[in-house]
């Protein structure tokens, strides 16, 4: 074995996956060869070196599914991290019934006649309400009609404004639980920001300290001493 | 039966139908290793935490194109490799644009008055050892240094780390040699002289 061919096998030498087979023979390279031998023993202690210089450190915070913290941030932000992408599925299979539904219904010729407090499903083609013909009004018969579509228009007027206002009752209490609920949901969101800022403000404070003192450490060692403390 | 039993390989098929308990599990099983990876390749604590969150999170999207479960730590390396390239890139863009280091700045100190030879680098305190390491590593190529991360830190086969790095066999190797040369080179360089 040459030093060109032993030198190819240093990535192995110094990863342990030599082969068994050119152990031998590159072990005997090495001992014959002082060059080649100093070569692989600085690599290694390069390797080496690197390793000790840099531990594994500990994760900062979590990293885990519904904890608050990055996660649930980055999940505000439409990450899709809050909610399993099987839900997809399950909205799509809601929306095929749905349609399979209202096709079916279709093919049926079916219906829905809403009354008051109450609605109907008819099936069959649909059949004209029957014309009933009546006699022209003539003298007070014509002031007593008028007078009864008089009432009538009140009356329906009347309710027109009762369900009016009913609806409008019922928006404005379904926007107010909405804007409630909106709220708490905020608010959470609120909290679990201020607790990651609270944290990542603790870890920076706590990298400022290692920075500090890392500093200092360096300064003292190259950093010029004033003459009054050296000569204390 | 509980999730803590259940090998890795049950856990990524959990995971991948949406079990986010197994998922989570997966989680804090590689989460440290990942997150030493990604520091140790961006030389950043921030953008190592971003990796991993953006790698976990790519995972539990895409865990179902997973073909084989017991390539799910490689197949996670590498989700988190091409985001550390990504964050390479742009950090060497701002140096380009001059957002680099200060030259005159800490990172010139530890050169200043150093030992020369890689034998006294014993001697430092390990914050600044660490310091000239990390300064070192940031001087080797991407793909050098994630050779030299993968073999030294992580322990990785060769078969492992061409597959994570997606190139042949041998230029794993090669990487890894020149990598280490060149750290060698580096750290044993006079002081106040940069190669």
């Amino acid at each position: 074995m040459n030093c060109q061919r032993c030198r190819e096998l240093f990535p192995e030498a110094i990863g342990e996956e030599l082969d068994p087979r050119l152990a031998g023979e590159f072990r005997k390279h090495l001992a014959d060869c002082a060059d080649c031998r100093r070569e692989l023993e600085l690599l290694g202690r390069t390797a080496s070196v690197l390793k000790t210089a840099w531990p594994e450190e500990a994760v900062p915070e979590p990293l885990t599914f519904g904890r608050p913290g990055r996660a649930a941030v980055a999940g505000r932000f439409g990450f899709g991290w809050s909610r399993p992408p099987r839900l997809a599925w399950l909205g799509l299979a809601a929306a095929a019934c749905l349609v399979v539904c209202l096709g079916t219904l279709s093919f049926l010729n079916a219906r829905l006649q809403i009354g008051q407090g109450s609605f109907t499903l008819a099936f069959g083609p649909e059949v004209p309400p029957p014309v009933i013909r009546q006699a022209a009004p003539t003298g007070d018969s014509a002031a007593l009609v008028e007078a009864r579509v008089r009432r009538l228009l009140d009356r329906t007027v009347g309710q027109l404004e009762e369900t009016w206002e009913a609806r409008l009752q019922q928006a404005l209490a379904r926007s107010d639980s909405q804007w409630t609920r909106q709220r708490s949901v905020d608010l959470r969101q609120v909290n679990a920001d201020l607790s990651y800022l609270l944290r990542l403000q603790q870890a920076m404070r706590q990298e400022t300290a290692r920075n500090e003192v890392l500093i200092s450490s360096v300064a003292d060692r190259y950093l010029p001493r004033p003459p009054d403390a050296v000569a204390r | 039966m509980e999730l803590v039993r259940l090998t890795e390989k049950d856990l990524v098929a959990r995971a991948a139908g949406g079990d986010t308990g197994a998922f989570n599990l997966l989680v804090s099983r590689w989460e440290k290793r990942l997150f030493n990876y990604a520091f140790r390749l961006t030389g950043n604590r921030e953008d190592a935490l971003d990796v991993c969150q953006d790698t976990f999170l790519r995972a539990f999207q895409q865990l179902h194109r997973l073909q084989d479960p017991a390539r799910f730590a490689g197949w996670l390396f590498t989700i988190a490799r091409n985001d550390c390239l990504a964050h390479f890139r742009a950090r060497q863009r701002r140096a380009e644009d001059g957002e680099g280091p200060d030259p005159q700045g800490l990172d010139a100190l530890p050169a200043a008055g150093r030992p020369a030879r890689l034998g006294d680098l014993q001697e430092l305190e390990p914050a600044e050892l660490r310091l000239l390491v990390a300064g070192a590593l940031d001087r080797l190529s991407f793909e050098q240094r994630e050779a030299v991360v993968l073999k030294v830190f992580e322990g990785l086969r060769f078969d492992e780390i061409a597959a994570i790095a997606g190139c042949p066999l041998s230029t794993a190797k090669s990487r890894l040699y020149l990598g280490l040369s060149r750290l060698k080179a580096i750290l044993s360089e006079e002081p106040g002289r940069k190669s």
